[in-house]
């Protein structure tokens, strides 16, 4: 049965085309196909495409999701080029900024933040150029400005506090000079008068400048007071700090040979960091090692400020078109650098306008009047004048109540002005403080002062070049009723004695540091 | 995305490969060679107009194989639309008047499954003539695996009953 149910089936299985059916069949089939050739794409039918996202799940999945990153990279790339006041300026700055230094170490994240406050100085830059900068936006720029240098401020105290104090200066140096490139900038195209706010920004700018500039100092000072750096150790890190000047100036150099005509504000810059490091040279040969420190520090922070001035135009293409007038300014500008030489009207020294109204009566300055100048001379010292530096800073003693305790102070101006020295000694019963002069153009000078009471007293010296630019630094000095410290001692840089040992407080309390940034804070 | 040529390709290849299983799909239906032929053709090309519309196909021996089986349903109902008979018997309607003259043998082969029903004629065409699995078989009609074995298990012992009674003397 099995047999007869196989045989059945048997001869249906040869049942089959020809090969010549078959051949013509398909022949046949083949001139059908190519009479209608295919051309529709699956996309063009909606219902094809919906049933594609319904029923091919991981790959619809795969896509929508590839889809999504796509997007959101090209917003990511897109808010890089925004500027405030755009919609995805908040996504450029609270997340590409953010994410970008969420993953750096401490020290790289305090430079990533100071590149974050030059960019916004940028942005402000580039608002201004195009007619664009607001009071509103003014004041944005400003606080994000501030959260920047009080990120600064607290990852440099960190780094301070883990013992590499070096590092900390650095970076306060780096953003002394990136403050002051982009801030000259800045105020090249803008009229501070034309735009509310514009005023705050540039001082806010100033003022935080001024602290790093006061922290780079304190670095200093911490080194050449401590007693533990030995002399060798110091010339040392002078030679550290000249090596950079020469690197650095070396970029500078090959950037003003690529471009002579565009770059001699730089040229004018690289000239004056020349001249600080000539006499930081001479001091070190001279076996001044704590001066020529100094000197070199002040080279590197010029130098560096030239470099972020080339880095900073080379970001600003449109700046170039702006250039011209920086060489021939207009009216505005004109007023506003002649003001420059009355310093307590001049924005850019704000600390010394406050200063100067608290303690009217507290300085004197035992140096020749200035010859009156053209308004165009004055412009162009004023663009182009270098402020002075204060190289030698006296130990810090304890000094006895109603005792005379003398301080000599010396700084450099690479221009050689006439400078002009205001000490604040920080005891409002004494008013009147005598420096003298013991050099040709009053850059050292000596000045004695009796405290009358006992307790911590915070002095205060500044120097002018009588030209708007000035530096200053101030410190804390403990007067003793009990100490027994020596009167009418002479206190030099040849004399000095641990900082850190000097102001500790008599009555074993811990006394809080105040960087400028956080003491200006506290002001504001 | 395929282009016209990778389509061409697939369905010549397809050509080659099933135009001989179903030829005889068709024809084990139907009983008429040139009808077969012609059914034959129509799969293809309604095929090819399918894959025109912007549409893919994924299995394309099943697909050829469902566009037949349609056609033939299709044709019967142009048959029977005077006819009030239901469209299940399908292949009786179409193996009504065979045009040409069979093979004794298919002739005989013919006439057997006739006597079948059609569940079970189906399933065990499909099964023994066209060579499918019964899973296949029950992808391809829209049963249960269970159902169709048990559906050409029957088929079967019809068949063999009915052979043992033809070919008894």
């Amino acid at each position: 049965m099995t047999n007869k149910f196989t045989q059945f089936f048997k001869p249906l299985h040869k049942t089959r085309l020809t090969d010549a059916e078959r051949a013509a069949m398909r022949a046949d089939f083949i001139a059908y196909m190519r009479a209608h050739p295919y051309m529709r794409t699956r996309a063009e039918n909606p219902l094809q495409t919906i049933a594609f996202f319904l029923f091919k799940k991981p790959v619809a999945i795969a896509l929508c999701l590839s889809l999504v990153i796509f997007s959101a990279g090209s917003v990511v790339y897109a808010a890089n080029d925004a500027l405030p006041g755009e919609t995805l300026y908040t996504i450029k700055v609270d997340v590409n900024e953010e994410f970008s230094s969420a993953f750096l170490s401490r020290e790289k994240k305090a430079r990533f933040e100071i590149e974050r406050a030059a960019r916004r100085i940028q942005e402000a830059t580039e608002l201004a150029l195009q007619n664009r900068l607001t009071s509103k936006t003014a004041r944005m720029i400003e606080t994000r400005i501030e959260k920047h240098a009080q990120t600064i401020s607290e990852l440099a105290a960190n780094i301070s506090a883990e013992g590499d104090v070096k590092a900390s200066a650095d970076i306060y140096t780096k953003f002394q000079a990136t403050l002051a490139a982009n801030e000259e900038i800045f105020t090249s195209v803008v009229e501070e008068e034309s735009i509310e706010g514009t005023q705050t920004l540039v001082a806010t700018i100033e003022m935080i400048e001024e602290a790093a500039k006061s922290e780079t100092t304190n670095a200093v000072i911490t080194l050449v007071q401590n007693n533990e750096v030995q002399e060798d150790e110091l010339a040392e890190l002078a030679e550290e700090a000249k090596v950079e000047v020469e690197q650095v100036s070396f970029t500078v150099e090959q950037t003003i040979e690529a471009a002579p005509s565009t770059t001699s504000p730089i040229a004018r810059k690289l000239a004056a960091v020349q001249t600080i490091k000539e006499e930081g040279e001479r001091r070190l040969e001279k076996g001044d090692v704590k001066e020529s420190v100094a000197l070199f520090q002040e080279a590197k922070t010029r130098a560096k400020e030239a470099e972020a001035f080339i880095k900073t135009s080379e970001k600003q293409p449109s700046l170039a078109a702006r250039k011209p007038e920086q060489t021939a300014p207009t009216p505005k500008l004109i007023e506003n650098a002649t003001n420059l030489d009355t310093p307590a009207e001049t924005p850019s020294t704000p600390q010394k306008t406050q200063q100067t109204q608290n303690t009217p009566q507290e300085t004197t300055a035992a140096t020749p009047a200035e010859p009156p100048q053209s308004t165009q001379t004055t412009i162009n010292q004023s663009r182009f004048n270098t402020s002075p530096k204060i190289i030698s800073y006296p130990s810090i003693p304890i000094g006895a109540p109603q005792n005379e305790i003398r301080f000599i102070w010396e700084a450099f101006d690479p221009e050689n002005d006439t400078l002009q020295w205001e000490i604040w000694w920080g005891d409002m019963g004494e008013r009147e403080a005598k420096a003298i002069c013991e050099s040709q153009s009053c850059s050292r000078i000596s000045a004695s002062h009796a405290f009358e009471d006992q307790g911590l007293y915070t002095v205060r010296v500044r120097v002018d070049d009588g030209k708007g630019k000035s530096d200053g630094y101030s410190f804390t000095i403990d007067i003793r009723a009990t100490e027994t410290s020596s009167t009418n001692d002479e206190i030099s840089v040849k004399e000095q004695t641990s900082a850190q040992e000097l102001i500790a407080p008599s009555d074993g309390k811990e006394r809080e540091k105040i960087t400028p940034i956080r003491e200006r804070e506290r002001r504001r | 995305m395929k282009s016209h040529a990778e389509w061409e390709k697939k369905f010549t290849d397809a050509y080659n490969a099933y135009s001989d299983a179903l030829f005889r799909f068709c024809f084990f239906r139907v009983f008429d060679r040139e009808k077969a032929k012609e059914f034959v053709q129509d799969t293809f090309t309604r095929g090819w107009d399918y894959v025109r519309r912007g549409n893919n196909i994924k299995n394309i021996r099943a697909f050829l194989y469902t566009t037949a089986r349609n056609i033939i349903i299709d044709e019967a109902r142009k048959r029977n639309r005077m006819k009030t008979e239901p469209i299940e018997n399908y292949e009786n309607v179409l193996c009504e008047n065979p045009k040409q003259t069979l093979n004794a043998e298919i002739e005989i082969a013919c006439d057997e499954l006739k006597k079948l029903d059609e569940p079970y004629r189906e399933a065990v065409t499909m099964r023994f003539i066209d060579g499918f699995s019964p899973k296949e078989i029950a992808a391809f009609l829209g049963e249960t695996e269970n159902v169709v074995s048990v559906r050409i298990h029957r088929g079967v012992a019809k068949l063999r009953a009915l052979l043992h009674r033809t070919f008894t003397p």
